[in-house]
């Protein structure tokens, strides 16, 4: 799985949720804040930090329990 | 979608309702009964609204607690107005009773605010981006409070005219026409986070909500510049009545859908 593809299959699987707009601002931030790189350098390896630093975003909207339940459907649909 | 879709209609079916139902009593010794059991019933519904929303989360999370002062809010609204019932609450004698009223007025006011306060700064704890520049931002908030303090300002004015006139019970108005005021401002953060989320499931009880506190505003308005406006002491009733269903009903349902969406996700991995 190529990086841009990676970045765009999170962001495909967050926009549902987030919308477009923020969906893809997310993997942005996230890729940078976690990984130290832009969406494009993605790799399979960067996602399990990637969707952790996503977790307090998702746990503010949804609580801890739903956040969680919707990270390993993001990782399963994802990889 | 269809589901949170009809939650958004749900509010206008009712005040469609209550238009007809007001139209229908006018007039009658049942339209006040009407017009009573109407914000009754809506406060109620609001409150198991916003119930509903904290009851789906988890002891800890953010927004259980959020939901719980919004409920907290409409609680002690429907217990100020359970004073006015003829139960007995005369017996504590008029300036203790107001001051009981006033109290439960402030304290549904503060309820309203914090709870509003932790939703609408949710989408800065949560990192979101928001889809309109620095300007746009700072324009919709010059609107948003211009808004609010051109309705609630008056009565602001009016309690503190009153205060200085050494009647002490206006301070409940007072209060209430700043709590409604601090509220309404806080439409704007609410509606960015709604914008930011446009589209997806975690948007939408943040557009019901920002109905409801704008619902809320047109309460405000109508009863502060009705009768400009033409309208005589009936018609704003009504109007104003309206809009106060309608605020009450977008909570109820701002509160379910933000239960809905906390269920959907976590029942599709059970």
């Amino acid at each position: 799985m190529s990086a841009q593809v990676l970045a765009d299959r999170l962001a495909t699987a967050l926009a549902p949720y987030l919308g477009a707009f923020n969906a893809r601002v997310m993997v942005k931030t996230m890729a940078q804040r976690s990984a130290g790189v832009a969406p494009e350098g993605l790799k399979p390896e960067h996602l399990p930090a990637l969707l952790e630093a996503l977790a307090p975003t998702l746990c503010t909207f949804v609580g801890r329990e739903s956040a969680e339940a919707l990270l390993d459907e993001i990782r399963r649909e994802v990889l | 979608m269809t589901r949170y879709r009809a939650l958004a209609l749900v509010p206008l079916a009712w005040g469609l309702a209550f238009l007809l139902g007001s139209a229908w009593l006018e007039g009658s010794a049942a339209h006040p009964v009407f017009l009573r059991a109407h914000v009754e019933l809506a406060k109620v519904l609001a409150l198991g609204g916003a119930v509903a929303a904290a009851l789906a989360f988890e002891r800890a999370d953010y927004l259980r607690r959020a939901w719980l002062l919004i409920a907290g809010c409409m609680a002690l609204l429907l217990l100020r107005d359970a004073t006015l019932l003829p139960v007995g609450f005369d017996a504590m004698g008029a300036q203790r009773l107001a001051g009981l009223r006033g109290l439960l007025v402030v304290g549904a006011n503060l309820s309203q605010i914090a709870g509003t306060w932790m939703l609408a700064r949710a989408w800065n704890r949560a990192a979101l981006a928001l889809p309109v520049s620095r300007l746009s931002q700072a324009l919709l908030v010059v609107v948003v409070v211009s808004a609010a303090l051109g309705v609630t300002g008056p009565g602001m004015v009016q309690n503190a005219r009153l205060i200085g006139r050494g009647d002490l019970a206006a301070l409940t108005g007072l209060a209430s026409a700043m709590g409604d005021a601090v509220s309404l401002f806080l439409i704007a953060p609410l509606l960015l986070t709604a914008l930011a989320l446009r589209g997806g499931l975690f948007g939408w009880p943040y557009s019901l909500l920002t109905t409801s506190y704008v619902a809320w505003l047109a309460y405000d308005a109508t009863i502060a510049v009705g009768p400009a406006l033409g309208l005589d002491a009936a018609g704003a009733r009504t109007v104003s009545e309206l809009f106060r269903g309608l605020g009450c009903l977008f909570g109820l349902s701002a509160g379910l859908a933000q239960r809905f969406v906390v269920r959907q996700l976590r029942r599709r991995t059970s």
